[in-house]
């Protein structure tokens, strides 16, 4: 008896039956959950096409009560491949069926799709099996990616009707292509700032910041960030090309290291190679649009930026040489810290604070301005006049890597130098309207 | 108003965390214990004793110590090379292989099979997953279901509010200023590059996203407290004329001359040799160095392995 007679009548169920796409063709509504909201409609629904050889003829042709591989989205939000049209001895069969998962695949079998067909044979997507509301449904272990082409193949031999089944046993195979439509978003995400903002860096500088408008993807940033000469050649090697990103907490700030080994002196790299920067020449960061964001989606823009560098900055932070500009008291005008060279800006944010003559601290907004010379600090309730400080931590640093009594290259024989980092303080007073000058 | 200059106190950082975290100062953070644990991320591995599996979250920067249980075992013992392992798992996984990354790769000591960990997608839908390859190639996913744990944040990123010890023993408590932007994405995160248990301690290392100097963590197993355990700073000197703060990318414990020690690559690319012993509070260590690597030479991992009655280190 024809397969397609025996499975008539279990069609015509399916028809209702919950989750499952009418049969002939309709498209099933995308999974709730998709962001985007723009997202194509009408995917390729994953009608599964004879073999060639097999009966119906045309490759798409359809023959109600065949059995059909689709793609639907059931339970809502969880896409699955399903076989429907089954006949109920082969779905009774399966149903509670204790199979191995090799058993289930000898049946089902879901595969990414290779672009190369060359490529090495891929295993089949992980999953489970079970028979639903009279289908042979496939749920994947993690959801199927959105852009993801994957191929099905549905092989009935292990089944009972398989033996009176009088077709060619190739005949019987189907396999198609089901496809998960690509959401459809524009590139939003662009470089917001890029630290140093300055125009000039030390020859010695170590790091730079590259702030984003949105959170970035997991995706390496080190093939997106290169240096260019003066001739627009990239410097080889200029930045160290690390196995694991260095992100802030939410991913909108890329910190990018210099190469050290190439910065320190004495170093066999260094040797070798030199700094990746040299003084008095001019260099371009760029930042290509290609780096993707959490959304998957490329930059909206390329970022260029050039510096021009100056000579190596070599000495120990001197907190007696920055300049505090205290504001009115009874305001909520910011204090103003002057530094004479551009300190880090990620260390700018967290390394400084301001406490009352006391020590207990204030709450405030700090701000990083004029190239990273100048900070600022708006306290969160007016200054009364007293006495305050402000306190920096051990941590801080300038572009390259010098610290409050401890330059980034300490001549170890010089005792003098080879002290640890230290934290400052700095006193300063708001005074009386009203006091003398 | 005019411009003031004053004098200025110069205070010495009491405390080792402290002159290695500066503000981010360690806060006693509890080691917490259940069962099915979650991740946002998983970025490094190590395995510890009987049968526990470390693994870090780079996100939430802490380590979680898995008793996977049944699952340590299972498969056919031994390693197995498996061609395009990058593609195969991706296609287990349902992705293409461009969206797979593979965040490392370490050898069960009893069984010899392969752990992967992978990030499923490179979006903010991304998903951890761990993997155990045997001895026979075969691939599997390593449910975390009904998996006993514990977790402890590694004292970084900072709390809220943090204290800045003054000479004399006084502290200032410094808020994170919560009106700018939130604390946890206003400081430095530190990233974990590798870990390794030693003897009853979890050495862990990272590198910030900030500032450069160096931090080796060393914390006790079985977790209960994250500031019991010591950070120490890490130098190096070159040819004995200039000293440098030198973080370590990865390392790996090795006895030299009968003397428990860690054989650690800075990121700077040296080689060089501790002391285990060395690692104590308070402590500056500058490590030997082996070897020099030229450039494009930096180990990303290490492992010893013996051959013909003689070790060797692979980097």
């Amino acid at each position: 008896m024809p397969y397609a007679a025996r499975a008539a009548a279990l069609v015509a169920a399916l028809a209702l039956a919950p989750g499952c796409s009418p049969p002939g063709g309709g498209t099933p509504e995308p999974a709730p959950g998709e962001r985007g909201g723009g997202q194509r409609r009408g995917f390729i629904d994953g009608t599964s096409a004879p073999v060639p050889g097999g009966r119906g003829g045309g490759a798409l042709q359809l023959v109600p009560g065949e059995p059909r591989i689709r793609l639907a989205a059931s339970p809502p939000g969880q896409r699955t491949v399903d076989v429907v049209g089954l006949p109920a001895e082969d779905l009774a069969h399966l149903d509670g069926a204790a199979l191995s998962r090799d058993a289930w695949q000898a049946i089902l079998r879901v595969y990414v799709a290779r672009e190369d067909p060359a490529s090495a044979e891929l295993p089949a997507v992980l999953g489970s099996y079970a028979v639903h509301a009279g289908t042979l449904r496939f749920t994947p272990r993690f959801p199927f990616a959105a852009g993801q082409r994957y191929e099905v193949v549905f092989d009935p031999a292990p089944l009972p009707s398989a033996r009176h089944d009088s077709a060619p046993v190739a005949s019987r195979v189907l396999r198609t292509t089901v496809e998960i439509p690509a959401l459809d978003r524009a590139p939003s995400t662009r470089v917001a700032a890029v630290y140093p903002t300055g125009p000039e860096v030390p020859e010695n500088h170590l790091r730079l910041y590259i702030v984003f408008s949105a959170p970035m993807g997991l995706g390496s940033g080190s093939p997106h960030v290169r240096l260019l000469d003066e001739h627009g050649q990239p410097v080889a090697d200029a930045f160290l090309p690390l196995e694991v990103d260095l992100w802030n907490a939410d991913r909108t700030r890329y910190t990018v290291l210099y190469d050290p080994g190439r910065v320190k002196r004495g170093i066999r790299p260094n040797a070798e190679l030199g700094r990746p920067l040299a003084a008095d020449r001019r260099y371009t960061l760029v930042i290509d649009e290609r780096w993707r964001d959490a959304a998957g989606q490329p930059l909206v823009a390329p970022f260029r930026r050039e510096y021009r560098v100056g000579p190596p900055r070599e000495r120990a932070l001197d907190p007696g040489a920055w300049r505090l500009d205290p504001p009115a008291p009874a305001t909520r005008d910011p204090l103003a810290v002057r530094f004479p060279v551009p300190l880090d800006y990620g260390l700018l944010q967290s390394a400084l604070r301001v406490a009352t003559g006391d020590g207990r601290p204030l709450a405030g907004a700090i701000r990083v301005e004029e190239g990273e010379a100048r900070w600022t600090f708006t306290p969160r309730a007016p200054w009364r006049p007293g006495d305050y400080q402000l306190v920096a931590a051990a941590t801080l640093e300038d572009a390259a890597g010098n610290r409050i009594g401890r330059p980034f290259e300490v001549d170890a024989v010089d005792p003098r130098g080879n002290e640890r980092a230290r934290g400052a303080v700095v006193p300063f007073r708001i005074s009386r309207p009203d006091s003398a000058r | 108003m005019s411009k003031f200059r004053f004098a200025v106190l110069l205070v010495v950082v009491l405390g080792l965390s402290l002159a290695v975290a500066g503000v981010r100062s360690a806060e006693n953070s509890e080691a917490t214990t259940g069962v099915t644990p979650e991740f946002q991320h998983i970025n490094k591995l190590a395995f510890g004793p009987e049968g526990v599996l470390f693994a870090a979250d780079a996100q939430e920067v802490s380590i979680t110590a898995l008793h996977l249980g049944d699952q340590m075992a299972g498969g056919v013992p031994g390693t197995q090379d498996v061609a395009a392992i990058d593609q195969k798992v991706a296609g287990l996984l349902g992705i293409d292989a461009g969206n797979l990354l593979i965040t490392d790769m370490v050898v069960d000591p009893q069984t010899r099979n392969t752990w992967l960990s992978v990030m499923r997608g490179m979006d903010a839908d991304a998903v951890p997953v761990l993997l155990r390859v045997d001895g026979a190639g075969e691939i599997e996913v390593v449910s975390f279901d009904d998996v006993r744990y514990t977790r402890i944040g590694v004292p970084n990123p900072p709390p809220a509010a943090t204290p800045l010890e003054l000479a004399g023993g006084r502290s200032i408590p410094v808020p994170n200023y919560p009106d700018q932007v939130d604390p946890a994405g206003l400081i430095g995160v530190q990233t974990i590059t590798h870990m390794a248990y030693i003897e009853g301690n979890l050495f862990v290392s990272g590198l910030s996203n900030e500032e450069f100097a160096s931090k080796m963590r060393v914390i006790p197993y079985p977790f209960r407290v994250a500031n019991a355990g010591t950070s120490v700073e890490i130098y190096h000197g070159s040819h004995g004329q200039l000293e440098t703060f030198s973080p370590v990318f990865t390392f790996v414990p090795y006895e030299i001359d009968g003397e428990p020690s860690i054989v650690a690559s800075y990121l700077c690319t040296p080689l060089v040799k501790f002391p285990i012993a060395a690692l104590e509070p308070g402590s500056k260590i500058q490590g030997t160095t082996i070897a020099e690597f030229g450039n494009r030479n930096r180990p990303i991992d290490m492992i010893v392995y013996e051959k013909d009655g003689q070790d060797y280190i692979a980097a």
